[in-house]
């Protein structure tokens, strides 16, 4: 083949250039507002109330973190926010696998039940942390981790069991039928065939619950007073009329993302099912 | 005979464990019931108790179920009722109870101010359609919701077009994309409430940059403006929800599509619309109805910026819920409210739910 420069690839170098044109401005627009939380915790305070701001941090310093993490508060708050997080990741896992198995190999409830499971995470959170705020109010669930836990293993739960389904489906139904003709029990059959080969997918959707429980704000902010304390609610704190606490608020916001994030980027393969309960598969 | 007379003594066995299971299900719900009361009347509990009280007499009617089937079912039917009851138990208790109970308190007047709280049927929901607040609050989660999920279809199917093929920088890329759908959304918040900032802000600093004039916007004292940054802040975040969606539909259409596209001597336009959308549209309509469900229950973004302001310009139903209910304490009102909403939604997630049982 000659190489000579045809009008076809000039066609090629001028699209690749548009391409990254568009992505270098899509680039800039995702990644600023990450780029100045992260540097808006590093700068002092009187960096972050100038204007025209300033972008980079002259003298970076860890003073917000010391004071954000070092505080009674901060600490508490990343502790309770991972107690209610595992709890309801746990508790989250624990009913919908067995729920998720039961309905992908027996059909179990049928059509209209995994359905209506499904739509129940469409609900508006704010019908129902009504009644639920004022059944716990009774109950003396309010502040407590069990009352989060629960409203928010229902909210998950839904996703954790389309997700789990979809992944089991999609290991062969012929080697647990085998295993089990050989003698083995439903439960040996679980534990040695099905939880392996389906192990990507239920760590992926224990990613997901973890994410949206973590970063769960409505509920934490109608149901918790003082006895319990997750980041989302501590760091809406700061916004009182004030702009001094910027900076704290910042590294608290970051400290919120950065488990998170990596957690996510590890399942990145899993996510477009894990945004679409199963609906969608990568 | 011998046989028959086996699976005889077997199926007694389990009755008689299905009789044991139910008993202890129902003693351990009266014994957990009365914890719960206790604990519920007591001035000041245990932590400890109170974190526990309330699974006990779920645990109970869980193994009061289960006994029940161990009595009824035998083999697969057994196994696979048994091992979904806990569940399906679990969303029945935490989801039909609240929703009657709100329904129920929807028809009642309930402020905390009136000690009286007289039954007044569909007085609430009167009230409601009256209130021209309301009407506000519907026309603002509305526009805020059909405006940025139509902006974040625009773009991130624009996107995901890019990012079909390979090319250098393309993973690094698309990890950095994904990472706003994974922050706490009142921390995105919190961020773009410093961006917009009139005086200390990136934005007025860079659109002064690129307009060369000095650019003071008060971006959340004007009742356009802020209705434009929270449309915009919501972008931020879920553009990218729609772009990885597309972008998984497009890798999954058979590429013999566009060779044949491209042998019929199509353009890239016309590849566009006629073939690439028509394909793609079952997971573009997933996608889209997904993302709008969740744009009309924006809470955090509002309630960390402008709350509502200014005025009730950017005030949504359901921040508008949340201060009629939990900062006016209108119980009864605000259940009205919520029934309005869980219909609607209902309705749409209806839709969403027929599209994903076709596909």
């Amino acid at each position: 083949m000659i190489h000579t420069v045809t009008p076809h690839h000039r066609w090629q170098i001028i699209k690749s250039g548009f391409r990254y044109a568009i992505l270098l401005i899509a680039f800039a627009f995702f990644a600023f507002p990450i780029f100045w939380i992260a540097t808006t915790s590093l700068k002092l305070p009187e960096e972050y109330t100038t204007s025209p701001p300033i972008y980079i941090p002259q003298a970076p310093h860890l003073n917000h973190y010391t004071r954000g993490l070092g505080s009674q508060e901060g600490l508490r708050a990343l502790r309770d926010s991972v107690i209610v997080s595992v709890g309801t990741t746990a508790l989250t896992l624990s009913l919908g696998a067995s729920a998720a198995y039961s309905m992908a190999r027996f059909r179990t409830g049928g059509h209209h039940f995994s359905f209506w499971v499904l739509s129940q995470r469409m609900m508006p959170p704010i019908a129902i942390v009504l009644p639920v705020f004022l059944l716990y109010r009774q109950v003396q669930l309010i502040d407590t981790y069990v009352g989060l836990i629960l409203l928010y293993t229902v909210f998950n739960l839904p996703l954790g069991i389309w997700m789990l389904r979809s992944y089991i489906i999609e290991v062969p139904v012929e080697v647990e039928e085998s295993a089990l003709v050989d003698g083995a029990t439903r439960f040996q059959v679980l534990r040695h065939i099905t939880v392996p080969l389906a192990a990507a997918g239920l760590s992926a959707t224990m990613v997901f619950i973890f994410i949206f429980s973590w970063t769960e704000f409505l509920f934490a902010l109608i149901l918790t007073r003082t006895g319990v304390l997750t980041l989302p609610v501590l760091i809406s704190r700061f916004f009182g009329t004030q702009s001094f606490e910027w900076g704290v608020a910042a590294a608290l916001s970051v400290v919120a993302t950065v488990p998170v994030v990596i957690l996510g980027l590890l399942i990145r393969r899993h996510f477009v099912r894990g945004l679409t309960m199963g609906a969608v598969k990568q | 005979m011998e046989l028959k007379h086996d699976i005889d003594v077997e199926n007694a066995r389990q009755r008689q464990l299905g009789y044991m299971m139910s008993a202890a299900g129902l003693l351990l719900f009266i014994v957990g019931a009365l914890l719960l009361s206790r604990v519920s009347n007591s001035r000041a509990p245990n932590a400890a108790l109170k974190n526990i009280s309330p699974l006990i007499p779920f645990a109970g009617i869980v193994l009061f179920g289960q006994g029940l089937l161990v009595i009824r079912l035998k083999g697969r039917h057994l196994t696979a009722w048994f091992l979904a009851l806990p569940t399906f138990t679990f969303i029945l208790v935490v989801v039909i109870v609240p929703t009657l109970y709100t329904l129920g308190i929807s028809f009642i007047q309930w402020d905390a101010l009136v000690p009286t709280r007289p039954f007044i049927f569909l007085d609430n929901y009167v009230t409601l359609i009256e209130e021209a607040r309301v009407r506000n609050a519907l026309a603002n989660t509305g526009l805020i919701a059909v405006s940025a999920v139509a902006i974040e279809l625009v773009l991130g199917v624009g996107l995901a077009q890019l990012f079909a093929e390979r090319f250098w920088g393309r993973s690094f890329l698309l990890s950095i994309f994904i990472i706003p759908m994974m922050m706490a959304p009142i921390v995105v918040g919190q961020t773009f409430r410093m961006l917009w900032n009139t005086r200390f802000g990136a934005i007025n600093h860079i659109l002064s940059l690129i307009t060369g004039h000095p650019v003071e916007l008060s971006w959340f004292g004007d009742k356009k403006l802020a209705l434009i940054a929270i449309t915009i802040t919501d972008v931020w975040q879920w553009t990218p929800f729609i772009f990885l969606i597309t972008l998984a539909g497009l890798l999954a259409i058979n590429t013999e599509l566009f060779e044949a596209a491209a042998i019929d001597g199509a353009s890239a336009w016309q590849t566009f619309w006629r073939v690439t959308l028509p394909v793609l549209r079952p997971v573009l309509l997933v996608a889209f109805l997904f993302r709008l469900i969740e744009a009309f229950k924006i809470f955090d973004i509002i309630f960390i910026t402008t709350n509502g302001g200014p005025g009730t310009s950017t005030e949504n139903y359901t921040l508008y819920l949340y201060q009629q209910g939990f900062q006016f304490a209108r119980f009864g009102f605000s259940a009205a409210g919520a029934i309005i909403f869980l219909i609607a939604i209902v309705l749409i997630s209806t839709l969403l739910i027929r599209i994903i049982g076709e596909t």
